[in-house]
């Protein structure tokens, strides 16, 4: 299993290189094989997931019943939810807008567990940790590398709340305040840490990128290793 | 009725529920909390199944339908053809194993894992492409900023310019090496920078979030709706 | 996109302001508010939905292009007036804004509403000789049917809906009838004249809509030779054979000229079609037929009365007098002449001879050509009447004798532009025909009217004409006379008119008309040297500094004094557009501009440069693999300066105690399989060697399937099933997948099972995955967990914050950090990792290297080519 799992992935990402040759039909049709094949087992998984859970909340009901509230309503919403598929359909297309009802549904606890997570899980943690940063307890350095956070900080999130106002609204005088030298300044101060940020970023994606490439470089040099060394053999 | 009163009246009275549940140190609300997110992760199953069937429907419409008789209409039928095939044969495969099965197994590890490592190691060539055009395309000192302190992490990212001599052949000196300290102040100072932006950036966001998810949850914002 | 005028920022068409600095953008599009769709501004409902986008008050406002009325002169621009504002007075005809009406037909007929008007400071005066090339000039003021019109110049052409309804045998419906299927019999019979011309069994389906439809494709030689040495672009002859005798004669006169053709014979005087003279459009074929037989001019009662009134007018009436050539026109109005042109332009009128023979070549009257061909057209063939041997004896120019009433007998001039109206059939009129003149005053123009009419009322009643007989040869004056054709200017005896001022009355005409005056010149001496105004240049826009750009167009009708002031419904919107452009060109070229719009040599570089970071990349990596010998170790860590986090880490799993649980959260794809994997191998080995309980879980669908393959590849005790300590949660879910993304994080997190567990360590490659597990984490409040990240090398930068605050016990991102980690805890160094590491530094060299070159490659462009302002 492992030569087979190794030469199928060997093949597989040669398919995938030759793109660098040029957009070619052996390109598209290793592309179809993999996002088949992830599509394929995501839907597996949820269909194993809400049969699982099914029989679990069963099993965990006093009645010993499957059919009690908290199991039967998000079935029937789910199958709610499946006459949105439906909008071509003549007969059910205009059923599809019971499909609203699930999705409302979804959006609501989303919205909600977005909303507290924002809330506690980062404006609050991520206030608390900038204000931390600065203490003399941290030494010269700490202080000083505390500070800087904290004013880059604060010039970011101005620059970009001043910057993602809605400008329709603004009158002449506001926009000739916009105009005034040091809210200009601190948007580009603004931009310029933002820039930094993204920077950062940039490099550590292409890091990601090159220990993928190197990986599978690895192991097209190591199956070759390996087929060179049956072939010595 | 339908398309966005009861809708609407849904994400509200959940939205709220589960909001309040997760404030208020009430047992009731808390347990509530739970059952209704529970419910949630159901209803988001059927909408995984529901993508699937999409998935499905579109390729085999592509599969079915009259096309000019061209090679690239059939390479693209062609393509439709495996995706349909792989996925079907996937779909059934982990439904009957399991993830832990033989067969999800050899999915997992000879076709995900290599194909979409391979797709993100191309993005490598296409990231330089894009940072050596980046400045091409827009002449601007924040661009310029941008490129050198990429440049810098990658240089720095696995210790290559590090006063421990990191990578370095011997013979090639740096100005950090002259002077060790340069080099990591500088780059102590990049990080703090950065870490600084990246806080206002995910502040800025968490805020937006708030406010985008208070909107919906007292119904002035209808994604749900079209509206 | 729209540019915004203040910072340079692009912005898209439906945004008011800029998204950059705020300031106002002007309006090039209009979103619909029902659909959304973008309309130009100038429309008044959806494109697409068809709401309506302007309220009532709004419509105003709409560009004057929308306008459909074409009564008016449509503004053709923003900055060319085309209409007098102050109210102009033109022989008592008031011209002002909104009262183009007010011009006669037949005069209005003439304009053109593509036409600028634009009036000259008068620069005439006096009367000179003047050459042919300035009178085209200075004949673009006048009035086409007095010869006016200029080369240079576009004339004013009667549009065909703006003059009378013609008749249908003019009109082409006969061509409709044709279409039908009617009998050419059956077709509207011709006016005879017009029969004449085409031939006895002409029928109007034949002819005039073919050539109305040719749109004057005629033949250029027909008319070249006749006219001047230059010959017009366009000409509408007559078949010889068809015309009427004074045509006839006047043709043949004309034969010996060079460059003459044979007339064609299939030709129809087309200008005749668009220049219908008004009083005859209804006209019965008959009356016009009966004119034409009689074969006598007469003077049409418009201008008879004007000459009637012109020869009583007194001197000194006021500062406007009769010109020249109206006072020949008095003159010779008792001359006969013979036949008349079946139907004539307005701009062509025909004087007969005074014994009613042919007069002078009268050119056949021709389509429309271009203005100021068709101008110099008149002038050259009017040139042509000073024929010493055909001129009447009163040696007046062949058109100017036309004028004449006909003698008893001679056919109806059919005039174009004046209504026919009852009582003014053209009717044979002599010299004592006079008075019945004033029988039909509407035939006179208004302007030309009022002229007479100003005069009579300012001064002393005119004087009875003379007798034209009591004339002596009519003085040509020194600018026609040098529009004679070659060869005929020294035949002319011209004699001094003897006219006392006393005889004329003072005619109101206008200053402009004045102006136009030609100026008396010496023979033989070089046309004085003009005054003419020059063209002013363009004070200010796109055009300044510039001179002729525009054309210098004259009004026929508006005086020196006229300044347009008159409204005009421009939008808002374009004049701000307007603006924008005036104020984005008035900008200096060394304003600086912050975005750069030049860009190096492109297609082949690109490729290139593209081939060479493919093949340093993937086939320098790859042979790296051979080529980088064992024993040199590229990449060497410090655990401190690189992991930072490593140390927290280790401390935080080296507290668990055996039999802890830790929830292990699997949140990376696979494509960061195998870098995680690298990543995890030392974590997992540490809480392997602490004899924990390992619960996996994950948000992705994949997660679980990625954790058996990661226990695998770590513990690679066999199958999944043997892995140590790894186990999936079973109580719901199943599978370890939790489906809802952050909804089932809080929902796990929700359960006992989580709750009980002893730390949470998250492995992930996706930011926001990691940060809801973070966040859900922080909603249990005293629960919560204490947390440890694994996290690849691109999505550290982006959770850096979270990772530094003090939620998060112990991190590592990337492949180095993880080296450090397994330094910390004093893991021997794996080969294999310690060879991929190497790699991984050679392709960080690469690709820094090539960055390099490109910021320097840019730098260097940038400096030695020209930047590009980014004006437009």
């Amino acid at each position: 299993m492992d030569i087979v799992g190794l030469i199928v992935g060997a093949i597989l990402t040669l398919l995938i290189f030759s793109f660098l040759l040029g957009d070619n039909a052996l390109y598209r049709w290793a592309l179809a094989l993999i996002v088949g094949a992830a599509v394929g087992y995501a839907a597996a998984m949820a269909v194993r997931f809400v049969a699982q859970g099914w029989v679990a909340r069963a099993s965990v009901n006093d009645q010993g019943t499957t059919t009690s509230l908290t199991t039967m309503a998000p079935l029937l919403l789910g199958c709610l939810l499946l006459f949105k598929g439906f909008t071509s359909s003549r007969l059910l297309g205009r059923l599809s807008i019971v499909g609203n009802i699930p999705l409302g549904y979804l959006v609501g606890a989303g919205a909600a567990v977005s909303v507290t997570g924002a809330l506690m899980g980062t404006i609050f943690p991520l206030a608390l940790t900038t204000g931390n940063g600065v203490r003399i307890e941290r030494g010269l350095l700490g202080l000083l590398q505390g500070v800087v956070i904290l004013l880059t900080t604060i010039v970011t999130l101005l620059a970009f709340s001043t910057h993602a106002r809605k400008r329709a609204e603004a009158d002449v005088r506001q926009k000739a305040s916009d105009r005034a030298g040091w809210r200009r300044a601190l948007r580009q101060a603004g931009e310029a840490f933002v820039a930094v940020a993204l920077g950062t970023a940039f490099a550590g994606a292409i890091s990601s990128a090159l220990t993928a490439l190197v990986m599978r470089l690895w192991q097209l040099a190591a199956l070759l290793d390996s087929v060179m060394n049956l072939t010595r053999r | 009725m339908f398309r966005w009163f009861l809708p609407t009246l849904f994400a509200v009275i959940v939205g709220l529920l589960v909001l309040l549940g997760s404030l208020l140190p009430i047992p009731t609300l808390a347990s509530l909390r739970a059952d209704l997110l529970s419910g949630a992760a159901v209803i988001a199953s059927f909408a995984m199944v529901l993508a699937f069937a999409n998935v499905l429907r579109v390729h085999f419409g592509r599969l079915v339908a009259k096309q000019a008789k061209s090679v690239h209409a059939t390479g693209q039928r062609f393509a439709s053809l495996i995706l349909l095939l792989s996925a079907i044969a996937s779909f059934v495969l982990v439904l009957l194993q399991g993830p832990e099965g033989i067969a999800s197994q050899t999915i997992v590890e000879g076709v995900l894992i290599p194909g979409q490592s391979a797709l993100l190691a191309l993005t490598a060539v296409t990231l330089v492409l894009t940072g050596a055009r980046i400045l091409r395309t827009r002449w601007r000192a924040s661009s310029v900023l941008f490129l050198v302190v990429a440049l810098l992490v990658l240089w720095t990212t696995v210790g290559i310019g590090t006063p421990s001599g990191i990578g370095m052949p011997s013979g090639i000196g740096t100005p950090a090496l002259v002077y060790p300290g340069i080099l990591e102040t500088v780059m102590r100072f990049v990080n703090a920078v950065a870490t600084g932006g990246m806080r206002g950036l995910l502040l800025g966001v968490a805020l937006g979030t708030v406010i985008t998810g208070l909107r919906i949850i007292v119904g002035i914002d209808r994604p749900h709706s079209g509206g | 996109m729209i540019r915004c005028p203040s910072c340079g920022t692009f912005n898209h068409d439906s945004q008011r302001a800029c998204r950059s600095c705020g300031s106002a953008l002007p309006q090039t599009r209009r979103r619909c508010p029902e659909c959304g769709a973008l309309n130009p501004v100038g429309n008044l409902f959806c494109d697409r939905c068809n709401t309506r986008l302007l309220d009532a008050e709004d419509i105003n406002q709409r560009p004057a292009s929308d306008s459909t009325d074409d009564d008016h002169l449509s503004v053709k621009g923003i900055s060319l007036p085309t209409r007098p504002s102050t109210p102009v007075s033109i022989a008592g005809t008031e011209i002002g804004a909104g009262q183009q009406t007010a011009l006669p037909d037949w005069l209005a007929g003439l304009v053109d509403e593509d036409t600028e008007f634009e009036l000259t400071e008068p620069a005439l005066t006096g009367q000179d000789e003047v050459d042919l090339g300035q009178a085209r000039e200075e004949s673009a003021s006048l009035p086409h049917w007095l010869g006016g019109g200029d080369a240079s110049m576009p004339a004013p052409l009667p549009d065909a809906a703006d003059v009378a309804p013609l008749p249908s045998w003019l009109a082409g419906e006969a061509k409709d009838a044709e279409a039908s299927g009617a009998a050419a019999g059956d077709a509207e019979p011709l006016p005879d004249w017009l029969t004449d011309v085409l031939g006895p069994g002409a029928t109007a389906d034949e002819e005039i809509p073919a050539a109305q439809e040719a749109g004057v494709s005629l033949d250029e030689d027909a008319l070249s030779g006749r006219l001047s040495e230059k010959p017009s672009s366009e000409a509408l002859v007559f078949a010889e054979s068809e015309l009427p005798n004074w045509l006839a004669q006047a043709q043949a006169l004309t034969s010996d000229g060079p460059g003459r053709g044979d007339v064609p014979t299939d030709r129809v005087p087309v200008e005749v079609m668009h220049t219908v003279p008004d009083h005859t459009a209804g006209e019965e074929p008959g009356e016009s037929s009966a004119a034409v037989e009689e074969e006598a001019l007469v003077l049409p009662d418009w201008l008879q009365e004007i000459v009637a009134e012109g020869a009583g007018v007194a001197e000194g009436a006021g500062s406007e007098q009769l010109p020249d050539w109206l006072v020949e026109l008095s003159r010779s109005v008792d001359t006969e002449a013979q036949g008349a042109p079946p139907a004539v332009s307005a701009s062509e009128v025909f004087l007969p001879t005074e014994d009613g023979s042919a007069p002078a070549p009268t050119p056949a009257p021709r389509a429309q050509p271009s203005p100021r061909a068709r101008s110099s057209e008149v002038f050259e063939e009017e040139a042509a009447f000073t024929d010493a041997g055909e001129l009447p004896v009163a040696a007046v120019p062949g058109w100017l004798s036309d004028l004449a009433p006909m003698a008893p007998g001679v056919g109806t001039p059919v005039f174009v532009g004046q209504p026919l109206t009852e009582g003014h059939a053209p009717q044979n009129v002599g010299t004592d025909a006079l008075p019945a003149l004033h029988e039909g005053p509407e035939q006179v123009p208004e302007w030309l009217r009022d002229m007479d009419l100003q005069a009579s009322q300012s001064g002393p009643a005119p004087e009875p004409v003379p007798e034209l007989g009591d004339l002596a040869r009519a003085e040509v004056p020194a600018w026609l006379q040098e529009l004679a054709p070659p060869g005929t200017q020294g035949d002319v005896a011209v004699e001094p008119a003897v006219v006392s001022a006393d005889m004329l009355a003072p005619a109101d005409i206008p200053e402009w008309v004045e102006a136009l005056r030609p100026e008396a010149r010496a023979e033989g001496a070089p046309p004085p040297a003009r005054a003419i105004p020059p063209t002013p240049a363009e004070p200010e826009g796109p055009l300044e500094g510039l001179v002729g750009v525009l054309p210098a167009v004259t009004a026929v009708d508006r005086p020196v004094s006229a300044r347009s002031t008159a409204v005009i419904g421009i939008p808002g919107t374009i004049v701000a557009q307007a603006q924008l452009w005036q104020r984005l060109l008035e900008q200096p070229r060394s304003a600086e501009r912050s975005v750069w719009y030049g860009r190096p040599s492109d297609r082949k570089g690109s490729g290139v440069f593209r081939w060479l970071v493919s093949v340093l990349l993937v086939a320098g990596l790859f042979l790296a693999f051979w080529l980088i010998p064992d024993g040199v170790q590229l990449a060497r860590v410090s655990p401190t300066q690189v992991a930072p986090g490593a140390q927290a880490l280790v401390e935080g799993i080296d507290r668990l105690e055996p039999g802890d649980t830790i929830i292990m959260a699997i949140e990376y794809s696979p494509a960061y399989a195998e870098e995680m994997s690298r990543i995890a191998a030392p974590i997992l080995a540490h809480l392997r060697s602490r004899q924990v309980g390992v619960s996996v879980v994950s948000s992705l669908p994949e997660g679980a399937g990625l954790g058996y393959a990661l226990s695998s590849s770590v513990y690679a005790t066999g199958g999944p099933q043997d892995a140590v300590g790894m186990t999936s949660t079973h109580t719901t879910g199943g599978d370890g997948y939790l489906a809802g993304s952050a909804s089932g994080i809080a929902e796990y997190l929700a359960r006992e099972e989580a709750v009980s567990a002893d730390r949470l360590v998250v492995l992930g490659s996706e930011p926001q995955r990691l940060i809801w597990w973070l966040e859900q984490n922080a909603l249990l409040g005293a629960d919560a967990l204490p947390v440890s990240i694994a996290t690849s090398a691109g999505a550290g930068p982006l959770v850096l914050p979270y990772l530094e605050s003090s939620w998060v016990e112990g991190w590592v991102a990337g492949l180095p950090q993880a080296l450090a980690y397994g330094q910390i805890r004093g893991d021997g160094s794996d080969g294999d990792f310690v060879r991929v590491l190497d790699l991984l530094v050679l392709a960080h060299w690469v690709v820094a290297a090539l960055l390099l070159v490109a910021l320097l490659y840019t730098l260097v462009y940038a400096c030695t080519h020209h930047r590009r302002k980014g004006a437009g």
